[in-house]
């Protein structure tokens, strides 16, 4: 049994979609209940919903053989993992954004709000800029709003949420989207059904 | 005569008794080290955080949080020689999903000196002998790091992108491999020739003429020679050595055939190891080097199993049952070959309950 940790939510429904047109159906799954593993001995597969962050963590230490992350988790994380595939799904962002019209002139330290400090911490340490970071939990476009910080790196998708709040994108961090991972261990004993179940999903997104 | 070891014990006795009879001598060490020594190789470590204290002399300490550095800093060199040394030892460094300072028990072994294709064959022939010794079903996964320094010179990369290219290798990820080669303008053969690597999953034995049909024109001959000499070694033995080139250990200190072990069950590689020439000639050490070790830690789930009972026989009593009459029970008890635990009280777990306030019962 392969077992598979996926990522609550929308994304999740996605690639389980994609999964299921790749020979990997699980019926149990569609069923709307409050259960969090399903499996089918007929397709070999067992599905976990997990939340998405933690996905890494269950495929890291072999809860789970493969799992589907968010690019963004990859980075900030830096899980040890294979990471197979580039579903092409869940296409979004990390961009820094501020206030319209914000300059950066690098006369001091830029206060920088983010989920994401190790992402951020990276991208302005390649450009020799002194930051401060300030990690926050969410709701992270009230930061440069409330003076908390001059300018935030997140996620952004369409842009509204930023613009409804007054704020634009500054300059693009780099590009997201879910990834297929898998435990380097599970890998090597489970090297032919992953490669296949890879082949597969790769087949759908040529 | 039954020692009633742990399981993890077992195992450490059997590595030791494997490892001496290939002429391997045990090697203690003290457990600090100035900080020097670490700070002057921190990429070799797993981890560059180390517990630190100041000695009555002044001298900065550390924990120690590796044991190959300390072995090579003790070696010696003499033509036709090679110090074979096993250990096992507690390394302090941070560890787990929380990252913090853990005792470790780890043991491998080394052999530093004046090696050939012999050695390297034995000790990876170790390694997998080690692996068996642990679980039957196990992998020992094998690469050379000579393969992708020959690929890394042949597109010129620089440090930053060699760092990357390996990251995206280690991590099998080839979509971004393939963006890395796009963004450089590097040759495509050259991807082709490394996802086919990635791809290929065979028999040390094996390597040489799978490596032929790609025709890699930008293959050291050093490196030939050496996976031929590999090949040859391995002919006839049913190894359980697998090539994969995702196997990645630092290329500033490593060079050469480079070795992870998995077993089933166990998420994480238990056993890690390679080449390290690169590491005595830093240390300004002639010779050359390879070893292994085996992180004793993670098998803990694999090996112990969780005891059932508390002791075979609960000899439960009370104030009133004379102390010679508990005396006497437990030595009838313990002669008859069981575990024995006298109390005053039922609490935990036995797989029988003699009474000696009334008699003799079973669980």
């Amino acid at each position: 049994m392969l077992n598979i940790a996926l990522p609550k939510g929308r994304l999740g429904d996605r690639v389980y979609g994609m999964l299921k047109q790749a020979g990997y159906e699980c019926p149990s799954i569609e069923q709307p209940d409050r259960r969090l593993i399903f499996e089918n001995p007929e397709t070999g597969v067992r599905y976990f919903w997990v939340k998405p962050s933690d996905v890494t963590i269950y495929v890291e230490r072999g809860a789970a053989d493969i799992g589907i992350a968010g690019k963004d988790i990859l980075l900030e994380n830096r899980p040890e993992l294979y990471e197979l595939l580039d579903l092409k799904t869940g296409v979004c962002r990390m961009a820094v954004a501020g206030p319209e019209g914000f300059r950066d002139t690098r006369e001091r330290t830029l206060r920088v709000a983010t989920k994401f400090p190790h992402i951020a911490g990276g991208f302005y340490a390649e450009k020799a800029r002194d930051v401060e970071l300030i990690k926050l939990n969410g709701s992270i476009e009230l930061a440069p709003i409330l003076g908390l910080s001059d300018v935030i790196v997140d996620i952004v998708e369409t842009g509204k949420t930023l613009a409804e709040n007054g704020l634009t994108v500054l300059e693009n961090v780099c590009p997201i989207s879910a990834r297929l991972v898998a435990n380097p261990a599970s890998y090597r004993f489970r090297t032919d059904e992953i490669r296949r179940l890879t082949e597969r999903l790769a087949d759908q997104i040529r | 005569m039954d020692l009633n070891l742990k399981e993890d014990e077992k195992l450490l006795y059997s590595l030791r008794a494997l490892y001496r009879q290939y002429g391997y001598r045990s090697f203690r060490m003290s457990k600090f080290e100035k900080y020097e020594l670490y700070a002057r190789n921190k990429d070799f470590l797993v981890s560059d955080r180390v517990i630190t204290f100041t000695d009555t002399n002044g001298d900065l300490l550390a924990l120690k949080p590796d044991v190959t550095l300390s072995i090579v800093r003790n070696a010696s060199f003499r033509p036709g020689w090679k110090q074979k040394l096993y250990y096992h030892e507690n390394v302090y460094r941070p560890s787990g999903s929380d990252n913090r300072f853990r005792e470790i028990m780890q043991c491998g072994l080394e052999c530093i000196g004046d090696l050939d294709s012999y050695d390297v064959c034995e000790v990876l022939d170790l390694a997998e002998q080690s692996l068996r010794l642990i679980s039957d079903n196990c992998i020992l996964s094998v690469s050379h790091l000579g393969i992708l320094r020959s690929l890394l010179n042949a597109l010129g990369a620089e440090e930053e992108q060699r760092r990357e290219l390996l990251r995206l290798v280690a991590a099998r990820n080839e979509h971004e491999l393939a963006a890395l080669f796009e963004s450089r303008g590097w040759d495509r053969k050259l991807l082709a020739d490394l996802r086919a690597l990635l791809g290929l999953s065979c028999s040390l034995e094996e390597l040489p003429g799978k490596l032929r049909a790609l025709e890699p024109q930008w293959l050291d001959q050093a490196v030939w020679k050496e996976l031929e000499e590999l090949s040859l070694l391995s002919r006839g033995r049913q190894s359980l050595a697998r090539f994969d080139l995702s196997v990645i250990n630092d290329i500033h200190y490593y060079n050469g055939i480079v070795f992870q072990g998995f077993i089933q069950s166990v998420a994480e590689k238990v056993l890690s190891g390679g080449r390290y020439d690169s590491l005595l000639e830093r240390m300004n050490r002639r010779g050359r080097a390879i070893g292994f070790a085996i992180y004793v830690g993670l098998l803990e789930q694999v090996l112990r199993r969780a005891e059932e009972f508390d002791a075979d026989v609960l000899v439960l009593y009370d104030r009133s049952v004379p102390v010679t009459e508990v005396q006497d029970a437990v030595k009838r008890l313990r002669e008859s070959g069981r575990s024995v635990s006298a109390q005053r009280c039922t609490e935990g777990r036995y797989r029988e309950i003699c009474d000696l306030r009334g008699g003799e019962k079973h669980a």
